[in-house]
């Protein structure tokens, strides 16, 4: 049956090939490769302790997600593609008895297991207060990055990364992490000394450093903002067209299903990508990034790859 | 065995954005697929295996039988779930105090699954109300009821007890306005014009932009947590052999159809 994979991947190829003619002359990718670097980014966000699938008596997403399948899937891509990168926009925990009973142990070592590159931190995953984080840490073997909340007067000080920068082939992919306002969402007894701070302001001068200075391809932000909100409050939304040198948004926290990314003209008048896929790790969010040679034309594909655990 | 099964089909979009003149944007293809024959990893599964055969020892307990579903709803002034959730913690909280509650007051975010029709076990209720919230009764000022009433109008929350709000076409001289329709209050207080609520811990500090719960004029902890509220009220369902029912009623009605 490797056939019809073989087939279905040739045509969605070859139709990308034939829409990109008609734009601009990006579709030698398709005969040779090497003009071109080709980055996946794989992400999940809000899973929320769903480590088995829903069940098949469940209303809404019946026989959906599992943490097993997902590690196949994740497995599978990793076969194929070279250059992946798999990141988390946060709330691993929170939402099953898993977390209840265990604390978070084994979302991070499934984590570590499916080698999960970077990840932020969502408002629930202070449900255990700081110390409950700090205490899961050593089961993550991957680093988390967070920069608009200011640990520097909790035990967390030194355990949460600014940004992290990735080399893949010849491309460098700068990512760092922001996140929601802790007041009136979590208990102040939860997240301490921890200081928000506004993420606009930092995002801007992280995302600018990263570019300009770091001289990264890539800037990726690892949001928990929230995608929109019907009031002014920040989000993913409102940072894209505020922001400059942010070329992909990753986000959570409004567990919103898009089905492709958002595209937003930024303040400079460039393109800032924004995805979330739902939450509880129903789907799996990818964007391969083709880049050029001499790194002037990005393209980008996306597929968002629904996880069924359980058939009907 | 490697079937890659289009979900939907494979939407074909063309974009270009004129970004810098040195940088170019496109996107040729975006889908959403579905690998129905995906397998488990193994190692994953392994992991998992033994945390998984400790809970559902305890989990898989059914405590009653739904007769129907209760989805989690967003965007609507009451929902099935939210006011069963608010049904029961007024009944069970009100066995244990003594005084009378007014009413209760408890949020939509925190109900985060849907409960399915047939057996609910353990597992589903710890789902449905993972946080570790309990139930606390809070003393307020009568006047609370304007902060109130007019955060429920801009964001409804399940509510339970002597406490309604209903929009009204026929409004009359008790009515109040706002945003340009009329509603009708129901209110009810002590003898000193004070009220008593129930709620969560989470919500009496201030959680969900609750910032009517400050400064209280009594908090009192009754002793339950909101999850083993949720699991006293099935079980005692299900002993009196009862099922699960749903309710909508006329206890907040944001708009006059």
């Amino acid at each position: 049956m490797s056939n019809r994979r073989t087939f279905i991947k040739q045509i969605a190829i070859a139709g990308g090939g034939l829409a990109a003619i008609n734009l601009v002359p990006l579709s030698s990718f398709a005969r040779s490769k090497k003009d071109f670097t080709k980055l996946t980014i794989l992400h999940t966000n809000d899973v929320h302790s769903r480590i088995e699938p829903f069940p098949i008596n469940d209303p809404k997403y019946p026989g959906l997600g599992g943490a097993a399948r997902r590690a196949a899937l994740i497995e599978r891509i990793r076969t194929t593609e070279q250059n992946v990168l798999l990141m988390d926009a946060g709330d691993v925990f929170q939402g099953t008895p898993y977390f209840n009973k265990y604390n978070g142990e084994i979302d991070f070592k499934l984590m570590s297991l499916m080698n999960y590159d970077v990840a932020t931190i969502g408002n629930h995953d202070f449900d255990n207060g700081i110390e409950g984080l700090k205490k899961m840490l050593p089961h993550a073997n991957f680093p988390f990055v967070n920069s608009n909340y200011d640990f520097s007067k909790t035990i967390l000080n030194g355990e949460i990364l600014p940004h992290k920068i990735f080399i893949k082939d010849n491309i460098k992919i700068g990512v760092f992490g922001v996140g929601v306002e802790l007041e009136g969402l979590v208990g102040k007894d939860l997240y301490k000394e921890t200081i928000y701070n506004d993420p606009i302001e930092i995002a801007n001068k992280k995302a600018t450093y990263l570019k300009k200075e770091e001289h990264c391809n890539i800037v990726v932000c690892l949001s928990h903002l929230g995608y929109s909100y019907k009031s002014n409050k920040i989000s993913d939304l409102i940072m894209a067209k505020q922001t400059s040198n942010i070329d992909i948004i990753i986000g959570g926290h409004t567990h919103t299903f898009l089905e492709k990314p958002t595209i937003i003209k930024n303040k400079e008048n460039k393109a800032t990508l924004i995805n979330q896929v739902g939450w509880a790790g129903i789907n799996l969010g990818r964007i391969d990034f083709l880049i050029s040679a001499d790194q002037k034309n990005y393209s980008f594909n996306s597929e968002t790859i629904r996880i069924r655990s359980k058939s009907f | 065995m490697n079937k890659l099964f289009t979900y939907l089909l494979l939407i074909t979009i063309s974009l270009i954005f004129a970004c810098s003149p040195s940088t170019k944007y496109t996107s040729k293809k975006s889908s959403i697929t579905v690998d129905s024959t995906l397998t488990n990893h193994e190692l994953a599964q392994n992991l998992i295996n033994p945390y998984k055969e400790k809970l559902d020892t305890e989990m898989n307990e059914v405590l009653v039988i739904s007769s129907e579903e209760f989805p989690k709803e967003r965007g609507k002034a009451q929902t099935k779930l939210g006011n069963l959730a608010a049904d029961l913690s007024l009944e069970i909280a009100q066995k244990i105090y003594a005084d009378t509650i007014d009413f209760c007051l408890l949020n939509f975010g925190g109900l985060r699954t849907s409960l399915p029709k047939g057996e609910i076990t353990r597992g589903k209720i710890f789902e449905l109300m993972p946080f570790e919230n309990e139930l606390v009764i809070l003393t307020m000022e009568g006047k609370t009821y304007n902060q109130l009433i007019k955060y429920l109008l801009n964001k409804p929350q399940p509510i339970s007890g002597n406490f309604s709000l209903r929009a009204t076409n026929s409004p009359n001289n008790n009515s109040i306005l706002f945003n340009d329709s009329y509603y009708n209050v129901s209110k009810s207080f002590d003898k000193n014009g004070r009220i008593r609520i129930l709620t969560s811990d989470y919500l009496a500090n201030g959680g969900d932009n609750m910032a009517f719960f400050f400064n209280p004029i009594k908090y009192e902890k009754i002793g339950i947590k909101l999850r083993d509220a949720i699991i006293q009220y099935c079980k005692e369902q299900h002993q009196q052999g009862k099922q699960l029912k749903g309710i909508i009623d006329n206890r907040l009605i944001i708009q006059v159809n």
